[in-house]
Order: C-alpha cells, then structure tokens, then sequence
C-alpha cells in the first residue's frame, strides 16, 4: 500500500513539474486549429433512416429498424502529404438521434480524407467497463452495448425485423414485421478500419467545419441474403458476422 | 490506489479525533459517529483458512467491513431484478453453499436458464467466471446475472437510480466507498461480498492441516488414496488446495453438444464441449453435478469417469476408463463426502 501512495505522489509531483513547464512554453509559435465536428448521419440508399419505417434491401428483402448503434475511434485526419493528424483519445457511440460529434481543434489545412475503426482497439475491449463514469460512451450502457458474459464491447448493433416471406407478403404490425433481425457485431478480429479518400476537403481558419459523413445501411447487407441470414451474436455464427464486417469498411461516404 | 490512500487518511484522521474525543468527553465516546465510520473502514481481512493462499484482491477494493456488509444487503436484495422479484441469492442459497441444488436455476417469471448454478464458496480463487471463463473479474461478472433475461433481467443503470432513490442505499454507499450509488460501487460491493464466502473447514481439513487422523474413515482415506492416485487419475484435473487446475476440459459427457462451451468465447471448434473444472468442495451438497446439472448423484458421476465417458474429439486424454470397483467407487464417494466445510 505504501509503495502505491509513494508511486502516486511521485507521480503527482511529475506531472506537476512538466505541467509547469508547459506553461512557461505556452507561447511557442501557435499553430492555426479550428474546430472540426463530424456530421453522422445513417441512410438507406438516398432515404434517412427512420425506425420502424420499411425499407429494402438491393436484393428486394423489406425490413425495418428499431436500433443502429456502433462505436468509432482511432479516429485519424489524412494530410494532404499522406500524414496523418490522430485524434488522440475519442470515442463515439453513434446513435441516428444525435448528428454531431465534435472532434476538438484541429490544425487548418487541406486534407485528403479520414481514417477511423468501428469498434475499439484490442486492449481498450477487454478494459473493465463498470470504471467508466456513466456519461462515458465506453460506460454500461442502457440499452447495453457491451456483453457481459464474454467481456466485449459490441462494435456494431443493428436490431430490427425483416419480412421473410417468398413473395414479401407479410404485414407490418407496430412498424415490426414478424420475423426478428439483429447483428451484434464485436470481437477482436471484426475490428474494421473504414479510410475515406473520396472527397478532399479545407480546414480553414476562418469558420468551424462540419464534415458529412453518410453510412449507407444496406451496404452492409451486401452477399447477405436478409431472408434466411438474420440474426448473428457473433458468437456462434462467425461466418456471417464476418460477412457483415467487411461491408463496413463500404458503408461510409464523405458528402460536402 | 487513491481510493484505498483515502481509506488509510480517513481512518487515520478518525483516529486522532476519537483520541480527541476521549481526551475530552471520555463518557461519550461511545456516541461518537466518526470513530464508527473509521472502523467500518478499516481493512480488514479475508477468512483465509490453513491450507488456502491469501486470494489476489484488487487494490481499488480491499474489503472493509462497510463494503461487505453493503455487498451483502445487495446480494440478498431483489431491487436488483426488473420487477423485485428475484435476487442473487434465489440461485446462490446461503444453506445450500450458494448454489441451488437445481440442474438449471430459475430466474425471473420462472425461466430457465441453461446452466447449473455453481457454488460461490471460494469463488475468490477463481482466475475468470462462469463455466466457460468468460469474464475476467468478480466486479465485472457482477453485470452479467443483471443482463441476462433468464436471470434478474435487468439494466444496471435503472438498478443505481432507484438506489440513489432509496432511503438506506446511498448512505450506505458513501460510507463503504465514499461515492454515492454507481456501476462502480455497485458491483464492487458484492464482489467484495463475495470473496468473504471461503470454505475450509472439512473433515478433510482437518485430517490433512490439523493432522487430526481421526478426522476421516478407513474407507475415506482409501478414496482419498485413490483420488490421489494414477489409478484414480482424479487430481490431475481436481488438484491442489481447492481440488481444481481451473482448466477446461472436454469430460466426454455427450457427442453432441446442445452447448458448446468454452468455443462460445473462443470459437475455437477444439474447444466445443470444453467446461472449467469445478471445485470439489461441499460436492457432496452442491448435486446435481456438471455444467448442465445432468448427472443426479455422486454415484453417477463416479460411473460417469468410471466408464470413460463417450467419444469426442476434443475429450480430454486423462478420461479413460477406470473400471472401478464397487469397493472403489464407494471408497471415492466417502472420499468426496469429507469435503464439506462445518
């Protein structure tokens, strides 16, 4: 016990050292920042996603959605150089019901695009949840977002219903078709990095930028037959949660 | 870290000012609140018996009597399933050493889930929980029960908000960790509840720490020969002071398995039908036995290894018929029975 407080107030006392330090250098040359927020918005086809409203999928299977969540991170902004400018620390647990997720300051200047992974590092998924404070995005969330029998974060999860039907008979009931869908995407290997290099784009000094970003829900549904392929834990159906993966990396445009 | 630092200042300081206290209103000493807090606080220590190793308990909640006590009145509390209906302790009975004696427990509305409830005696010692060892920490498994629709069904961050509602709770909390009611708190006071529940105070024991040779049958110590024993082959599996290597292992139970064990976290189709190694200890009140609750009795478990199970792929390479005895088997089962605690 007493090492630890001696390591503490060893480290207290280094990080008030440098801390002084940095504020006698403040005023080295300052580098122009900006604020940069994305804009996320999820779509299917050309139509903003609605809960319970139908859609279809491009091979003609109906379905609806009541929940679209993932997590991003690792989030990294493509220099016109090639470098890269990471945003140290930021995660997001997208929602459809909140756009904006403002990712700080960032250097002015031309850019070639953004790099970013859905789902969370290695170490940072097998980190113990209940630490988080309850606003954290990496906090127990309600409703979870995180497997408790496995100690995993859920990467992507997508729930709704699909119409199973031969001929797209069956009826909607409460905006829900009869048949449940969900994919609870995670696990380390399913870690998907999505580069966008679609559309260049000016960090200027003069106003803060807002970045569009769509992410087009039936790519994921790309060599995936809806009708019988539904429903994936990750869990016991690896085959097809890896499927789905790898339609992420495609399911994100930049729009200006 | 700086959590437990606290606890030492806080108690430190309660210290002085019971020294205060009784240097000037000696008669009331008794009535002062602060020295109270300040032994609530106190770390105290684990009921480590002879024979175990003290347990690894993490630094940012070392058990105090505060904690305890507040794990204990959440563990025993309903207000942790969605309708109050059902608590840890309906599938983990005090008198039934925290386990249910049902193949598979029953959780909310009379569901059932599909696994047999283990015993948390000892539960500290565990390296990871559940029969497949799929969550790494007491404080995290705590999430687990709550989640899960067959168990208590609920959201933990609905649970922490009628804590904070509750006329005991949130004093209750600041006392024991200085926090008001939060994931954090809640599920660090029932782990820390739960590495209180240690065993060890067998017949067994006895015999073997106290070398009270007395303490065991002639028939208990020919089992335990055997369990010891290549003949036997128990203890490879079943070894050491809690009668259990914590690996997991393929016992030839079926051909087929409804669950697949630890590949649900691996996915690792070597690992289909693979189980942690239970405990032994209190075997003998813990039935029925295996990660289903298949097996009713000792006997058919002892006729279980006795025969080698059935073939599987992944079968672990120690089970092999014994072909055992009558005398044996009996022997064995003795053997078993001097391993539950007082």
């Amino acid at each position: 016990m007493k090492t630890y407080i001696k390591l503490f107030i060893a480290l207290s006392l280094v990080g008030l050292i440098t801390s002084c330090k940095k504020d006698k250098d403040e005023p080295s040359p300052a580098i122009a920042t900006q604020k940069l927020t994305l804009r996320l918005t999820p779509t299917i086809g050309q139509d903003t996603l609605k809960f319970n409203s139908s859609f279809t999928t491009e091979s003609n299977v109906r379905y609806t959605l009541s929940s679209f969540r993932y997590y991003m991170s690792n989030i990294r902004l493509v220099k016109s150089d090639g470098s890269e400018q990471a945003i140290d620390g930021k995660v997001f647990l997208v929602n459809p019901n909140t756009p904006d997720y403002p990712l700080g300051d960032i250097p002015v200047g031309e850019y070639k695009g953004i790099r970013f992974s859905v789902g969370v590092d290695n170490v940072t998924n097998h980190l113990d949840p209940t630490k988080y404070p309850i606003s954290h995005p990496l906090a127990i969330q309600s409703p979870a977002i995180h497997w408790s029998w496995n100690s995993g974060y859920i990467f992507l999860m997508m729930e709704g219903s699909c119409d199973t039907t031969a001929l797209n008979t069956d009826k909607l009931t409460f905006g829900q078709y009869s048949h449940g869908m969900f994919f609870h995407i995670g696990m380390d290997p399913l870690l998907r990095t999505v580069e966008l290099n679609n559309s260049p784009f000016t960090i200027a000094g003069s106003e803060p930028k807002v970045l569009n970003i769509h992410s087009d829900i039936n790519e994921l549904f790309t060599g995936i037959d809806l009708k019988t392929e539904n429903a994936s834990h990750t869990m016991g159906s690896m085959p097809l949660a890896t499927k789905f993966a790898n339609n992420i990396s495609n399911m994100f445009t930049i729009k200006q | 870290m700086i959590k437990h630092r606290s606890i030492y200042v806080l108690h430190n300081k309660g210290f002085l000012f019971f020294l205060c206290c009784v240097m000037l209103f000696s008669c009331r000493k008794s009535e002062d609140p602060t020295d109270e807090i300040s032994e609530g606080n106190k770390i105290v220590a684990l009921p480590v018996p002879k024979g175990f190793l003290y347990p690894e308990v993490p630094v940012d909640n070392l058990p105090t009597k505060n904690r305890i006590e507040l794990g204990k009145m959440l563990f025993f509390d309903p207000i942790l399933s969605r309708d109050s209906s059902v608590s840890c302790s309906s599938c983990h009975l005090p008198d039934k050493f925290f386990s249910d004696n049902l193949k598979v427990s029953i959780g909310i509305d009379g569901r059932k889930g599909t696994r047999n409830a283990p015993s948390l005696i000892n539960v500290v010692y565990q390296p990871n929980l559940f029969w497949d060892g799929g969550n790494p920490t007491l404080e995290q498994q705590v999430i687990a029960p709550i989640d899960n629709h067959d168990e208590l069904d609920f959201d933990v961050n609905a649970i922490v908000e009628k804590l904070k509602r509750h006329p005991l709770y949130p004093n209750l909390f600041q006392q024991a960790y200085n926090q008001d009611p939060n994931v954090y708190t809640l599920t660090r006071a029932i782990a820390c509840f739960e590495r209180t529940l240690i065993g060890g105070t067998s017949r067994y024991d006895d015999y073997t720490q106290n070398n009270n040779k007395s303490a065991l049958t002639e028939s208990e110590v020919r089992g335990m020969a055997l369990f010891f024993s290549e003949e036997g082959e128990c203890f490879h599996c079943h070894q050491g002071a809690l009668f259990t290597d914590y690996s997991f292992r393929n016992n030839g139970l079926y051909m087929q398995y409804a669950d697949s064990g630890r590949a649900r976290i691996t996915q690792e189709l070597s690992d289909i039908g693979k189980f942690k190694v239970p405990s032994l200890r209190n075997i003998e009140m813990t039935a029925p036995y295996m990660h289903d609750g298949s097996l009713n009795t000792l006997e058919d478990v002892i006729n279980h290894y006795s025969t080698g199970g059935v073939k599987h792929p992944n079968k672990s390479p120690i089970i092999q018929p014994l072909n055992l005895s009558a005398q044996q088997k009996e022997d064995l089962i003795h053997f078993l029975k001097s391993l539950t605690d007082k």
